[in-house]
């Protein structure tokens, strides 16, 4: 087992890489799906709870995304997402589920899915306006991805 | 604390993309219960903040970006100073009360002052946007 000063010494040569490859990283590679659900694949439960993230430290608050639910979530939006409409930003939550966000023009979008249960929660909003939606989605109903596509079209043309 | 203090905050290298902070850095999750933590930045530097909250707290941290005061009070959540054993820098930027869309909205909009303002501060020479 690692004493905790190499395993700090680990994890912020980690950090340290990490930052690296993001700056360099472009905006088209980093809303690649499977590039930005790999980046996750990495974190252990406790990841955002600072100390207790080294492993044996105690209760972990935070829960990783599991590999059954990134690999679901992959395999979704590549089938079911086109290529031709804007990709998101996905980064995990504390809760070990994963969040999309986008900004098109005036329009924000959060969709938080819970990779496990396969579903979701929709919030829409105009920056300009007191305009705004939101919903509780089943994603095993390929229904509300044809949903979820055309309203990102939508809103991307808007 | 006045209108132009800085609350500043830690970012988790995992709500980075592509060199911005998303929201969730600004949404306090299950385990914060409502309250954000943030370093009151009249009262230390961002740099100081990063070295306390790796060094000190232990925590991890990809750099230190920040909300004004001001920008909390036209998004009308309240702060709150908070001063902890061997972190009395320590308040609270305060979510409780609020429904779930509100929070979504009002760390959305946190997110993009932080982003306009650019980073105060990240480890080593990583540039910064200011």
């Amino acid at each position: 087992m690692q004493d905790t000063k190499t395993s700090d010494a680990l994890i912020e040569s980690e950090v340290r890489k990490a930052i690296a490859e993001d700056i360099s990283m472009d905006k088209s590679e980093a809303l690649a799906f499977r590039s930005q659900l790999d980046s996750m694949r990495h974190l252990e439960d406790g990841w955002a709870d600072g100390i207790s993230y080294t492993p044996n430290k105690g209760k972990c608050e935070t829960r990783a995304p599991s590999q059954a639910g990134l690999d679901w979530l992959a395999g979704a939006l590549c089938s079911l997402y086109p290529e031709d409409i804007p990709k998101p930003y996905l980064y995990p939550t504390p809760e070990g589920g994963v969040q999309a966000e986008w900004t098109l023009g005036n329009n924000e979008i959060v969709f938080e899915i819970d990779i496990d249960s396969h579903s979701a929660y929709w919030l829409w909003f105009d920056k300009t306006s007191d305009d705004d939606e939101e919903r509780e989605l089943d994603l095993d109903d390929a229904k509300v991805w044809e949903w979820l596509v055309a309203e990102i079209r939508s809103k991307a043309d808007a | 604390m006045n209108d132009d203090t800085l609350l500043l905050r830690q970012i988790h290298l995992s709500w980075i993309r592509a060199g911005e902070v998303t929201s969730q850095a600004f949404r306090p999750s299950k385990k914060d219960a409502g309250q954000l933590s943030v370093y009151d930045g009249d009262r230390i530097t961002p740099r100081a903040a990063w070295e306390h909250y790796t060094g000190v707290l232990m925590y991890l941290s990809a750099g230190v970006v920040a909300v004004s005061v001001s920008e909390c009070n036209t998004e009308e959540l309240p702060i709150a100073n908070n001063p902890l054993p061997l972190f009395s820098e320590h308040a609270l930027i305060d979510f409780r009360r609020l429904s779930r869309k509100s929070i979504e909205q009002k760390a959305r909009a946190l997110k993009e002052a932080a982003n306009a303002r650019g980073w105060l501060f990240r480890p080593d020479s990583v540039p910064t946007a200011s």
